[in-house]
């Protein structure tokens, strides 16, 4: 008879299925991008063609371009880059185990994909945006691999944190390791208090790959459509001419929609996905440390990796004494978690997660909620409307 | 006829709901979805509230006091067989109903001018083979039958599933079966001029199943003998009492003597139903019970009802709102309130039991007053109560622990809720994509340019990358 799978393993089997249906559409994504890219290409180029460019402008947008779109390419590359580093780090212990993990999980140029095309670096910078040893760290470290790209492929030192600061790192590796510290756990009621956080910790993970799965088909939908009015774009404006002082007015403004069109659709290919953000950054801890007069200012400045990762661990996941209490005496067993957030066994205690739910609160309270984002946007729309 | 369509695309885009949003299809699904969940989570918290009695102080005073209520009424109006002003209520109901089904029964439904003559009437209508009663029979020699105890010690008189059972057994076989001294007795042959009626199986069945009930009713007011003497007369036992009797007859059928404990509460069950302690008295020992629960449930709905009109405001005032409130069956403030109330009537009544169990044996024990005193229905309900409150303690923990869960999952829900409605205003760009049709329109162009300016707002395309009016459109064709 098959064994029955705890909670938590129902949980984190979910996590891995909806990770891997993620993959799914952003490999689609990728597909239909490839189509829109070649509709930018083709508007760009007759853009240009009725601006006259001089030559070192048409090579500055041409670089503008490769920077745009070029995931597919710059996966690879980072693939390289990652292979070459997991070469360096072998026989290094475990520090590389969530990474590995998370790429051998995915498959490296799907996982590479995802970081490239959506991650962003803790510096808020889009990962597509970087290139080479940059865009391999911070794609490593976003997808979880921030000790393995520490050791292989030189990232600087302190930005070991971001290891547990992607969304994939906490689904498919953090929490294997975190949780490996249930078996340190004797008591019943205890095992399965901390085993209920873990499954929360999953459970909202697997929320934010439905929220990412959600949009991902919105974008879908957006690029198969946006191609087709591109397409027809083209044929309009091939019959403006190329000399736009010869343009109608009409004509004139027409055209200037399609630049913003093409602006548009290109967000399509470079936004960042919601569900795949990390949850807390670290503009979110500067703006903490920048809020913060009292004694506890000086507590943020001095635990920089510890608060931001588990900050990322804790969101949105409700805890009461007993539990904190728990889960720090679960962590602090755990060495691997230890030496990920750089803080001794000593140094870590119960103390330090009510401090990270303080930080979260702070970040609840002072982050546009929703609501209050989604009625900018319908006042916007409503002016556009008028 | 494109542009009417056209017109009648952009007034459904623009159909927005009261929330201001206007999802498209695969965000409305997920917020469909994840809304179900929510409910499910909702519900699950409401059902641990359900197990977790929400009482105050003055509900537990009002049962308490409901309970000691009845409870005096137990002690001065049920008291026992021969005292019992509730018990000669009870008495003359059952002989008030029994002259209903004689006349029931009759064939041109004579009403019976008294209970003699009904009783008359039943005995021949309802004839069966074991209704010996011991007065000129062998049974009075043998086994000590007689008028007083032949209702108790016949199985078939047992008004239970085991009655039935060795009723049928008897009119089938003619025999007649008793307990008596601890021990299993048939009697063969038991009527000589007994017949079953009936042509088969199914038939007689029925016949045995109609006798046994018709001669139960004749009997549960005494007999015709006693109804003509004026006597209150010997009705048939409570089904309560003759449980150590049903034992009895399975062990000896099984070939097992009765235990000396069996015997003697079956000798204590024979004495209190020879003093009178039969189906009649028994119902009037359940009154005091159920006036308790009425009470009860009265005073915990009118609290409600009260506090429902204190507290909900007019216009949200409705019949479901106040039942939901005031219903009080299915809460576990009503049974916490249930115990308390039968607790305390318990009390009362076995204090008095005690109390007058020790004043009749003159300082001894007396165990045939305490059983004739003691309310067994009231105690039966007390346990009845006790049982569901266990039930619910242990219901409770597991319950609370599928709530807290619930209500941390709600937490993650409601983030998940607040990022579909972030992606459904982030998406909603279908009228601002409309600006490509506008072009076709002659003087739409400007209404067209804002709206691609407007999407690419929507999109986070950097400010400077956005041509937001003419000089700008200039400026970026003419490269100054």
């Amino acid at each position: 008879m098959a064994k029955k799978l705890s909670k938590l393993q129902l949980a984190q089997q979910e996590a891995e299925i909806i990770v891997k249906k993620a993959n799914a559409k952003i490999t689609e994504l990728g597909a239909h991008g490839a189509e829109l890219d070649t509709s930018l290409d083709t508007i760009q180029l007759l853009f240009n063609r009725i601006r006259n460019m001089p030559e070192e402008n048409v090579q500055r947008y041409r670089n503008q371009e490769k920077i745009r779109i070029k995931w597919k390419q710059q996966a690879r590359e980072i693939e390289l880059e990652y292979k070459k580093a997991e070469v360096q780090a072998a026989g290094q212990g475990a520090a590389g185990v969530s990474a590995g993990f998370a790429v051998a999980a995915l498959g490296p140029t799907a996982a590479m994909g995802i970081a490239t095309t959506f991650g962003v670096a803790s510096t808020g910078t889009a990962i597509s945006a970087l290139s080479g040893a940059a865009a391999t760290n911070a794609a490593l470290a976003w997808l979880g691999g921030g000790a393995l790209a520490a050791g292989g492929g030189g990232m600087a030192a302190g930005s070991a944190f971001l290891a547990l600061a992607g969304p994939v790192g906490w689904a498919i590796a953090g929490l294997s390791i975190l949780s490996s510290g249930l078996f340190l756990i004797k008591t019943r009621g205890d095992k399965e208090r901390l085993e209920n956080i873990f499954v929360h910790i999953s459970n909202r993970d697997i929320k934010s790959y439905e929220l990412a799965i959600v949009e991902l088909n919105e974008r879908i939908k957006r690029i198969i459509d946006e191609n087709q009015i591109l397409s027809k774009a083209i044929t309009q404006i091939e019959t403006f001419g190329t000399e736009y002082d010869r343009m109608s007015e009409a004509q004139q403004y027409e055209l200037g929609s399609y630049v913003n069109l093409m602006e548009s659709s290109t967000a399509l290919l470079v936004n960042p996905i919601l569900g795949l953000l990390p949850k807390y950054t670290e503009q979110d801890y500067e703006k903490l440390c920048a809020s913060d007069a009292d004694a506890s200012a000086q507590y943020f400045v001095h635990h920089k990796d510890m608060l931001i990762a588990l900050a990322n661990l804790l969101y949105k996941i409700t805890l009461d004494d007993k539990d904190k209490k728990l889960l720090a005496k679960s962590l602090k067993k755990n060495k691997e978690f230890l030496s990920t957030i750089n803080l001794s066994r000593k140094e870590f205690d119960s103390s330090d997660i009510s401090m990270v739910e303080i930080a979260l609160n702070y970040r609840y309270e002072n982050t546009a909620s929703a609501p209050r984002a989604v009625t900018a946007i319908a006042s916007a729309k409503k002016c556009c409307q008028c | 006829m494109y542009d009417r369509l056209t017109k009648k695309d952009v007034f459904l885009d623009l159909s927005i709901d009261n929330d201001g949003f206007d999802f498209s299809a695969s965000v409305a699904d997920a917020l469909v979805q994840a809304k179900t969940e929510l409910t499910v989570l909702n519900e699950t918290i409401d059902s641990v509230r359900k197990l977790k009695p929400d009482c105050d102080s003055l509900d537990y005073i009002l049962a308490a006091s409901s309970g000691a209520l009845c409870g005096v009424i137990d002690i001065f109006l049920v008291g026992k067989p021969s005292d019992s002003p509730v018990g000669n209520i009870t008495d003359q109901w059952f002989s008030n109903r029994t002259m209903d089904f004689a006349k029931l029964c009759h064939p041109k439904h004579k009403s019976f001018d008294s209970p003699e003559s009904a009783l008359q009437f039943l005995e021949r209508r309802f004839k069966v083979p074991y209704d010996q009663t011991g007065l000129g029979d062998a049974g009075k020699a043998v086994f000590n039958l007689n008028a007083k105890n032949h209702h108790f010690k016949s199985l078939a008189h047992n008004p239970s599933l085991f009655g039935l059972f060795f009723s049928i057994l008897d009119q089938f076989t003619n025999s007649s079966h008793f307990v008596s001294n601890g021990q299993l007795i048939a009697l063969q042959q038991a009527d000589e001029g007994w017949e079953l009626k009936g042509n088969n199986v199914t038939s007689k069945l029925f016949c045995g199943f109609v006798n046994w009930v018709g001669h139960l009713i004749s009997d549960v007011s005494g007999s015709q003998s006693s109804a003509h003497s004026g006597n209150r007369g010997m009705g048939i036992p409570s089904p309560l009492w003759t449980w150590f009797n049903d034992m009895i007859a399975i062990k000896s059928k099984l070939g097992l003597s009765a235990s000396e404990a069996e015997q003697a509460i079956n000798e204590l069950a024979l004495n209190i139903f020879q003093q009178g302690y039969d189906t009649r008295f028994q119902t009037a020992q359940a009154i005091p019970v159920l006036l308790n629960e009425l009470l009860v449930r009265l005073i915990y709905s009118i609290r409600r009802l009260l506090q429902y009109f204190a507290e909900t405001p007019k216009a949200e005032r409705s019949f479901k709102l106040m039942w939901e409130k005031c219903e009080p069956f299915s809460n576990a403030t009503v049974k916490r309130v249930l115990t308390v109330a039968h607790g305390t009537f318990c009390l009362v009544d076995v204090g008095d039991a005690v109390g007058r169990a020790f004043v009749s044996g003159a300082g001894s024990f007396n165990a045939v007053e305490f059983v004739l005193r003691i309310n067994v229905i009231g105690v039966g309900r007390f346990a009845i109560s006790l049982y569901g409150e266990t039930e619910r303690a242990v219901s409770y923990s597991s319950a609370k622990r599928e709530s807290d869960f619930a209500s941390r999952e709600i937490v993650i829900i409601e983030n998940y809720i607040d990022g579909l409605k972030l992606l459904s205003a982030k998406y909603d760009d279908t009228l601002l994509l409309t600006f490509v049709d506008d072009f076709q329109k002659s003087d739409a162009y400007l209404n067209a340019f804002g709206k691609s300016a407007a999407l690419a707002e929507l999109r986070n395309v950097p400010s400077n990358k956005i041509l937001k009016n003419k000089s700008e459109i200039d400026r970026y064709f003419r490269g100054k």
